[in-house]
């Protein structure tokens, strides 16, 4: 069973150049590639901080058609970044670190658009600065672009943090694995039409259910979800672990 | 060094002489030579807005004023001088330092002279230039096309441009680059220097919640003027050998 969150945990306070600043973490969920899965990752990464009381903010880069926002508006900002004041509704949120972990679903429309202002501004640097933990949740692709943008976030950031994500359901092929250790991995399984249904259509919180123990009249939602899901779960809970350990003041 | 007195003006209103003045001065603070300026919009000061520890506004239809700024060149601690001159005042303020002999003295090398003429986008900017060119013979003469406000410079044709360069000694053109209208904006109504505003500071040197985006396009705004001014060497300009005393 995936182990359930505290309810309402806040995270905690670090010290950072005098001033106490609450852990905040952002998950990019990125490819250049279309249909890979992006908006899937990025729900499930929704799913589990709404799962865990973290109360996130969904930023939507896909303004002509914002799927993930549409079926979370009172959390999602869409944003525009061929506009300056998009680029604002953006990065300038995403620098404050408030202590709400953010989820980015980076549209492949945005996805050069968005790294190449990040560089410009100086997004990273400033991110590590006041604490803020920005994780690169880089989508696999068939054509192995992934490989290429991977060379190309790690040249531009040093010390980034690039979970590689294989969604099976989209893309059948994995792709070839870099030669040195990754932060994080998480593979997501070909989701079966009821499950899929569920979570593209709705606000349904899978990670609610999937992280309660079983009921006996489970379901039969309940039973495929927990079976699909529950291993991504494990994943995302891992890599939050991860990141929450780096930023214990107990930890050197 | 010798002391350099740098003149930021144009006839016409409104082309981004104040902007230009203000870039001099953070460009110079940034590579350890902080001028002083003057401000001549008197009595309002728009420059001293920005950097009213090191800006003065002074009025240069008065001799009183002239003095405050010629007659201490060579005793102030700062090196180089900036004079920001209002709108209409450029031809007869290169006149009045003819007339006082300030420009003999540049020419025996006493003083270092730059002048930075801010072209508008019509004829009228040439005609200046004709204007100008007389005073800075052996000056540094420096034509700035501000692109700040949008300026397109569209009706200059080679030809017409040739016309009025064929005989001016033109020390470089500078090209100031866009800027974005919402960044630019903010900067004034924070009122601070632009470095001062990527820094996220107030005037009062306290810790300000500006825009990070819009900070960004400033600082890689600056960095763009930063390279334009090093590659007309500003700073080897305003740092001539001295003329040897033999």
């Amino acid at each position: 069973m995936v182990a359930q969150g505290p309810p309402g945990a806040q995270d905690h306070e670090r010290d950072i150049g005098g001033e106490k600043r609450a852990r905040t973490v952002i998950y990019l969920v990125s490819s250049p590639q279309p249909r890979v899965g992006k908006t899937l990752v990025a729900r499930l990464f929704l799913d589990f901080l709404i799962g865990t009381s973290r109360n996130p903010v969904l930023f939507d880069t896909n303004c002509f058609e914002p799927t993930l926002a549409s079926l979370f508006p009172e959390r999602s900002v869409v944003v525009d970044l061929a506009s300056v004041r998009g680029q604002m509704d953006l990065f300038d949120p995403l620098v404050e670190a408030d202590g709400r972990p953010k989820v980015v679903d980076l549209w492949h429309g945005a996805y050069g658009r968005f790294f190449k202002q990040a560089e410009e501004f100086g997004f990273f640097k400033e991110a590590a600065a006041r604490g803020i933990q920005p994780v690169i949740a880089l989508l696999t692709d068939e054509r192995d672009q992934f490989a290429d943008e991977l060379e190309k976030r790690r040249s531009m950031w040093q010390d980034a943090k690039i979970v590689l994500v294989d969604d099976v359901g989209a893309v059948r092929t994995v792709g070839a694995r870099p030669p040195y250790p990754l932060y994080h991995a998480i593979e997501i399984p070909e989701l079966d039409p009821m499950v899929r249904r569920a979570i593209e259509e709705t606000g349904w919180v899978s990670y609610r259910m999937v992280s309660r123990p079983q009921a006996d009249d489970a379901t039969e939602l309940e039973l495929r979800s927990r079976a699909l899901l529950e291993p991504v779960f494990w994943d995302i809970e891992r890599l939050d672990l991860k990141l929450a350990l780096e930023q214990s003041p107990s930890i050197p | 060094m010798n002391p350099a007195l740098i003149v930021v003006g144009a006839d016409k209103g409104g082309v981004g002489k104040t902007t230009v003045s203000r870039l001099l001065i953070e460009y110079l603070t940034a590579h350890g030579s902080p001028p002083r300026a003057f401000d001549t919009e008197y009595p309002r000061g728009t420059l001293r807005r920005f950097h009213p520890d090191m800006t003065e506004v002074v009025d240069l239809t008065q001799t009183s004023d002239q003095m405050r700024i010629i007659d201490t060149l060579q005793e102030v601690g700062a090196k180089v001088s900036i004079v920001d001159i209002r709108a209409g005042r450029l031809g007869p303020t290169l006149r009045t330092l003819e007339d006082i002999g300030f420009l003999e003295a540049v020419r025996e090398r006493q003083f270092t002279f730059c002048m930075f003429h801010i072209l508008g986008p019509s004829v009228s900017s040439l005609e200046e230039i004709a204007l100008v060119a007389p005073y800075v013979t052996n000056g540094n003469y420096f034509t700035v096309k501000n692109h700040v406000n949008d300026t397109t410079f569209f009706e200059w044709d080679p030809e017409t441009y040739q016309s009025f360069f064929g005989d001016v000694k033109s020390a470089g053109e500078i090209s100031i680059p866009k800027l974005n209208e919402l960044a630019y904006e903010q900067v004034e109504l924070a009122g601070v220097p632009f470095s001062t505003f990527v820094e996220n500071r107030t005037a009062e040197n306290k810790k300000a919640a500006y825009s990070f985006v819009l900070r960004g396009y400033v600082r890689n705004w600056l960095r763009q003027v930063e390279a334009e001014l090093d590659r007309v060497k500003l700073l080897d300009v305003l740092s001539p050998p001295r003329k040897s005393r033999r």
